[in-house]
């Protein structure tokens, strides 16, 4: 049972962990700093000297100054996503196009093993190590805040971490699908971090960008960023949506992975 | 033998990679109990036409049936009883030679450790090794015990034995074999003929995408080319040695006579009975010159 995941994850098992250990040290350094960010006014000047258009990538500085507003502006706006997306965008490759160059893929579907399955199992994989990096995240949290001798709500940290997790999926699926679908993993590795890269910067400029605001609803960044996840809780509208795509790359995925030549 | 007995078939088989045509137009025949060579220089189309048996590729146009099922369609019940070894199979190197088939005994529904070990043990194969690293023989084994162990009624060798040294070779040549005694079927591809013309009972070869020959082995040895030598009394008969179909190449010193006779033997025996011969000697010209013509692009 779940033979192709249990192998993945167990090929995968340090280099996941390297991941989750490296995420929670981010998540811990950048909340540890909390308290003297919200007690200075030193900030305030420094973002206020900024042009426009750059204090719309920083984001409203007053809103810093709470936890829920610190972790949704700082730590989870560009840090965690930063690592968390850039990780899933890499095992998304991993498991499909990288596979396929190596011959491993070939190999295994020289076996008795449907394709389907195959594209199945490696998207559990590939969900499971998303999972394993945001224990991470979560635990970078609270260890942040024990540190620090603050409390904040765990519903909204665990739906924080859930949100970012969410959004690693939507872009991970995205790297997944594009690989199994293609397997090209040079083009498919450009093409999904190019993505990534413009949807952020779309959401992060669109505050202060008018053009940009017609088109800032097709960033994932907004499903992510809109709800501050860690002051509101999550936006199940948001999250089903978000599940609705990712259920959308894997299903394309499929329809084009199912009938194509494999390589090598 | 009937249709009824057919492992695998071929029908009007076409590829193409974009411009370049891989396979033209292949049907092939092979038939349970089987040994059968699948014989070609690189690139002439061999492992195009195996990775479109294991279904990795679809073919442009044509039909693909292994045991009576369509090949591309009914993929995964025909691979239940397949055995499956290529000479640059790729693996998981992280994983130890076990972990490795003990996964794909999984895939497989499960196969005995029993199995795994001893066929290890019968090829003195190392599983506690992690396969990133063995050396590229030791990997060729451990993909070979995971081609045999579930016990497969085919098996399909895409140049199976690089790699392999001397000893592991014999053995490999004893499992094959064996496995015919069982009455069981092997599709074995090499560039090298020596490599499998003791094991098979017949052979394609392909070139450039195209079948040129398909044959049984025992009948390309009989009636491919000899070498003959032979001492005439007359060198006068000399000159009729010239007329007598199938004979080539031939090198005059004195009363000896040297030449390259294809065809069959009796018919050359049948010719020389008139001839003066008080001496002759015929051999077998290597098949591997055969082959070599055939690489050269001479017989069709």
């Amino acid at each position: 049972m779940l033979a192709i995941v249990r192998k993945t994850l167990f090929e995968k098992r340090f280099s996941l962990i390297a991941w989750a250990l490296g995420a929670l040290f981010m998540v811990w350094l950048t909340l540890i700093f909390y308290p003297s960010f919200s007690q200075g006014d030193q900030l305030d000047s420094l973002i206020k000297s900024l042009p426009p258009q750059l204090q719309g990538l920083v984001g409203n500085v007053n809103n810093f100054k709470s936890i829920g507003g610190y972790l949704d502006g700082v730590v989870f706006n560009l840090r965690v996503p930063l690592v968390t997306v850039t990780m899933a965008i890499l095992f998304g490759i991993s498991l499909t196009a990288a596979d396929e160059e190596q011959g491993t893929l070939s190999t295994l579907l020289a076996q008795p093993v449907s394709r389907g399955r195959v594209l199945l199992e490696k998207f559990m994989a590939l969900t499971a190590g998303i999972i394993i990096v945001h224990i991470g995240v979560f635990f970078g949290l609270l260890l942040a805040l024990l540190n620090i001798n603050y409390t904040y709500s765990i519903s909204l940290l665990l739906a924080v971490t859930a949100g970012s997790l969410l959004l690693a999926l939507v872009f991970g699926t995205f790297a997944f699908g594009l690989g199994i679908a293609f397997g090209k993993q040079g083009l498919i590795s450009a093409i999904a971090a190019g993505v990534a890269f413009l949807a952020f910067l779309v959401q992060s400029l669109a505050p202060s960008v008018k053009s940009l605001q017609g088109i800032q609803k097709l960033s994932p960044f907004y499903y992510y960023t809109a709800p501050s996840t860690a002051s509101n809780g999550l936006d199940w509208t948001y999250v089903a949506l978000q599940a609705l795509i990712v259920a959308a790359l894997v299903i394309v995925g499929w329809a084009l992975f199912r009938h194509r030549d494999v390589e090598v | 033998m009937d249709e009824k007995t057919l492992a695998i078939e071929l029908r009007n088989v076409t590829k193409n990679f974009g411009s370049h045509l891989a396979v033209h137009d292949v049907s092939l025949k092979v038939f349970k109990g089987e040994v059968f060579g699948f014989l070609g220089p690189n690139g002439a189309g061999k492992s195009t036409t195996i990775r479109m048996l294991l279904g990795q590729l679809n073919p442009h146009s044509g039909r693909i049936e292994i045991f009576g099922r369509n090949a591309v369609r009914e993929r995964l019940s025909v691979h239940k009883n397949i055995g499956y070894l290529s000479g640059d199979m790729a693996l998981d190197t992280q994983l130890t030679g076990m972990q490795f088939l003990q996964f794909i005994a999984r895939l497989h529904g499960g196969v005995s450790k029993t199995a795994i070990t001893s066929l290890a043990h019968r090829l003195d194969c190392d599983l506690g090794k992690k396969i990133g690293k063995l050396s590229r023989g030791n990997r060729q084994k451990v993909c070979l015990v995971a081609a045999l162990m579930h016990d497969p009624d085919l098996l399909i060798l895409d140049e199976p034995t690089s790699g392999f040294d001397p000893l592991i070779q014999s053995e490999f040549n004893k499992i094959i074999l064996d496995y015919k005694k069982q009455g069981r079927t092997v599709f074995i591809s090499s560039h090298i003929l020596s490599e499998v013309q003791h094991l098979c009972d017949r052979v394609a070869f392909i070139r450039e995408g195209e079948i040129i020959e398909v044959g049984d082995m025992d009948e390309l040895a009989e009636t491919t080319l000899k070498r003959v030598r032979l001492i005439v009394q007359s060198v006068a008969d000399v000159h009729h040695v010239h007329a007598i179909a199938g004979v080539q190449n031939v090198v005059v010193d004195g009363a000896h006579v040297t030449f390259q006779f294809s065809g069959h033997v009796r018919d050359l025996i049948t010719s020389l009975a008139r001839l003066s011969v008080v001496d002759l000697q015929i051999e077998d010209v290597d098949l591997e010159e055969l082959f070599m013509r055939y690489y050269r692009g001479g017989k069709k």
